[in-house]
């Protein structure tokens, strides 16, 4: 009987291994985020998320271990890599003495849609995240919640596979976050994947199929939420429970006395 | 406070200094020439002023003073450098007075020309030699240095706001550019000494300051000077706080559109229509970069200069030696001109191609585009901007009347043809090599790196030594096709050499994606001092 091919994972990270003047960033990381996965990825402030997905973007380089993006090697095939992912990184990839139609439209080619093509999903994509009345505006003017959106316009533009995205909720209104979100859903619900990382546990713990913590370089547990309940020692039963009792259990006791 | 600010820049700088190179020791090595030169004069005023009489000093000290005053308060301006300077948008959320803030930033000002500081004290030595000046005279100098620094923090402020806001920047800035040319212009054309009257009475002008000065320091004291001198640094002191309050009200000029209203998109015909010359992604990228450039004031500014600031420079040379018949600098003004544009373009358009774009060039890497495309993309939108700057040179000497020959027509547009191919092809190397993030909303020039000015210097000479061969062989063989054989020779090397250059930036490029990324995303410290 023949057996159905199982599909390729979106990500799949074997030891990957990452240093900055002998500090190991990324140690030995592994993990492996399925297709039509809304995965989170969260770890405490300097865990190696960043980059991590620097790394997945093809801006940094590993020092050792293996990336397969939905089945092509990095940074082999990173040319075809890219042209599968959406970016919405936490520094700003924006060019700011363009206006947004004109940036949106820009990313478009370089992605290679036909420019009247890529000009009207712009147009399309302004009047969706509510940018539409700025369209003529410079981006540099624009606030840093308009820029996250049309940071997150510009990685939809090319309707990629995978999204990669570092913080994209941070500066965002409640109004275009929750836009971004119903977004991204109905993304993972036509079947692309969202590897997200966030600081906000409670929009992770509410969007995402699984999570993974990661601390030190290391991923530490990994699972859907049941999972994740059932591995964490000290029980609790939200993602932040869970989270610092992982991360940060040991922190909490210590007070300054003069404070 | 300030001790905590001054401690906080000298960690940052201690913090850097592991990382200084070659570069960096040839370039404090340059500005220490640069420095001892004035120092050098500095003592020869010490040891020749006590010889002078005292009938000399009363003449010729306001003139000096009204000398230093000028370059004090102009030179600056000039080169656009705004020299050290206090990073007000991240230190006044801190419990810092404003008074404390304003002091250093007034101490600060000494950065932008210490050199005027050297020959000063150079001059209070003298004095203090002199056998005819009383001992506390000398001393009154000292008075001419808060009242100018309190001046320039005035003008600095004001221009840089005036910069900010004005529709009308780039005739601003070359206005302010254009007046350095007028003393070269006075003397190459003989107007200056004709003019020394009218300067000398100036320097001796009733209530001017230098003059009081100068009264002062020679031992003549009056109340009346005294006075006056008083009124003067009050005056520039209620100037310059007026404008430094003005600053610190100013927030992020760009974010908060004010500055921005200005920038509004504009049509952007030319570069579509550049664009349509190429496929997507190149189209994509060079009309990107020709928009991106056309909007960044930064940019405009240069390209103002190298429009401008070449013609009127190299004008007054032209019209001394033209006036004694045909003379090298007649014969080929436009040459000269076109290199002297390309020299002040490099910086901003051939060596740094990724420093105007800041952490956004990290999409080029992040996107699936070749960096080759990139490259290349921006080295077109480049050498548009060439052509367009030759053009408008030529068309500014028309409109001048300038005696061109079309020997000098045809080498102006070759030379810049040849040595575009040449910068264009070190500028991939060195965008890959060093890069560095160059805020396009300011307008006042930042230092570049000291490895940058190391390269900026190779490049000056690599550009000398090009247009010196076909020069040479015109000479040696008496006609003009030799000099247009050697360029042609010289740009099929320049072809060979853009090919080998772009390959090598690529492959580093490639290489050292996360350096470049880093790098172009650097902030900034406590003080500004000119980083970027």
């Amino acid at each position: 009987m023949a057996t159905v091919p199982e599909p390729v994972p979106a990500i799949e990270i074997h030891d990957l291994q990452k240093s900055y003047n002998g500090f190991h960033a990324v140690d030995g990381l592994s993990v492996t985020v399925p297709q039509r996965c809304f995965f989170g990825f969260l770890g405490p402030n300097g865990a190696g998320k960043t980059t991590t997905i620097k790394m997945l973007m093809g801006l940094a380089q590993p020092d050792a271990g293996s990336i397969q993006v939905l089945g092509f090697p990095l940074p082999e095939k990173s040319l075809e890599v890219r042209r599968e992912i959406g970016l919405v990184p936490d520094d700003s990839l924006l060019f700011d003495y363009l206006t947004g139609l004109e940036y949106l439209e820009f990313v478009g080619r370089l992605y290679g849609i036909p420019r009247p093509q890529a000009k009207e999903r712009g147009s399309e994509l302004l009047e969706l995240f509510e940018l539409d009345e700025n369209r003529r505006k410079l981006i540099g003017e624009y606030s840093k919640g308009m820029r996250k959106r049309v940071a997150m316009a510009a990685a939809l533009i090319h309707r990629p596979n995978l999204f990669l995205m570092d913080e994209p909720f941070e500066g965002v209104d409640a109004v275009g976050a929750r836009l971004m979100k119903d977004i991204l859903l109905e993304q993972v619900r036509h079947g692309a994947t969202v590897f997200l990382t966030s600081h906000v546990l409670e929009v992770v713990e509410r969007l995402c199929d699984r999570v993974a913590i990661i601390n030190r370089g290391k991923i530490v547990v990994e699972g859907t939420m049941a999972e994740l309940r059932q591995q964490s020692e000290g029980g609790g039963n939200t993602l932040e429970d869970i989270f610092v009792n992982i991360v940060g259990a040991q922190r909490y006791s210590e007070t300054l006395d003069w404070l | 406070m300030w001790r905590a600010i001054v401690w906080a820049q000298f960690r940052i700088l201690r913090n850097r200094f592991p990382r200084s190179g070659f570069g960096s020791i040839l370039m404090a090595g340059v500005s220490l020439l640069w420095q001892g030169a004035f120092a050098t004069f500095g003592v020869f005023l010490a040891l020749t002023i006590p010889g002078l009489s005292r009938a000399f000093l009363e003449l010729w000290l306001p003139a000096g003073l009204l000398l230093a005053f000028l370059y004090w308060q102009t030179i600056p301006l000039l080169t656009l450098s705004a020299g050290w300077s206090l990073q007000l948008g991240k230190l006044q959320i801190y419990p810092v007075s404003h008074d404390a803030l304003f002091g250093i930033e007034v101490l600060l000002r000494v950065s932008s020309s210490p050199e005027v500081i050297w020959v000063l004290l150079g001059a209070l030595a003298g004095l203090a030699r002199h056998p005819a000046i009383p001992a506390w005279a000398p001393l009154c100098l000292l008075l001419f240095v808060p009242f100018n620094l309190l001046l320039q923090l005035a003008v600095r402020d004001f221009v840089g706001y005036a910069f900010d806001r004005s529709r009308f920047r780039e005739l601003f800035s070359v206005l302010a550019i254009a007046i350095g040319v007028v003393p070269q212009l006075l003397l190459r054309t003989g107007v200056a000494y004709k003019l020394k009257p009218h300067f000398l009475f100036l320097s001796h002008g009733a209530v001017a300051p230098w003059r009081e000065v100068a009264a002062l320091s020679l031992g003549d004291f009056s109340w009346a000077s005294a006075g006056l001198l008083t009124f003067w640094t009050l005056v520039s002191y209620v100037l310059a706080r007026a404008q430094f309050r003005r600053g610190l009200l100013r927030e992020d000029r760009f974010r908060s559109g004010s500055a921005a209203s200005g920038q509004r998109a504009r049509s952007s015909l030319l570069p579509e229509m550049v664009a349509r010359l190429f496929r997507d992604p190149m189209a994509a990228l060079v009309q990107r970069e020709l928009q991106s450039l056309a909007r960044m004031p930064r940019f405009r500014v240069v390209f103002g200069m190298a429009c401008i600031f070449g013609v009127l420079v190299f004008i007054p040379m032209s019209l001394r030696e033209g006036a004694r018949g045909h003379s090298f600098m007649s014969d080929n003004f436009l040459p000269i001109v076109n290199l002297y544009g390309l020299l002040l373009l490099s910086d901003v358009l051939l060596l740094n191609v990724f420093g105007l774009d800041r952490q956004a060039s990290q999409l080029f890497f992040a996107a699936p585009v070749r960096l080759e495309t990139v490259l290349r993309a921006k080295n077109i939108a480049a050498l548009c901007f060439v052509a367009l700057e030759t053009v408008a040179v030529l068309i500014f000497v028309v409109l001048l009347r300038i005696h061109l020959s079309p020997f000098s027509v045809a080498a102006g547009m070759a030379v810049s043809v040849v040595v575009s191919v040449f910068l264009v092809s070190a500028g991939n190397i060195v965008s890959v090599s060093l890069p560095r993030p160059v805020d396009p909303s300011s307008t006042f020039r930042k230092q570049a790196g000291a490895r940058m000015q190391v390269w900026l210097l190779f490049s000056s000479l690599g550009m000398l030594v090009l247009v010196a061969f076909p020069f040479l062989a015109r000479w040696a063989l008496q006609k003009d096709w030799p000099f247009f054989a050697v360029l042609l020779i010289e740009l099929a090397i320049g072809a060979i050499f853009y090919k080998i250059a772009l390959d090598s930036a690529v492959e580093r490029g490639l290489r050292d994606t996360e350096r470049i990324a880093q790098a172009l995303s650097k902030g900034a410290s406590v003080m500004d001092l000119g980083t970027n």
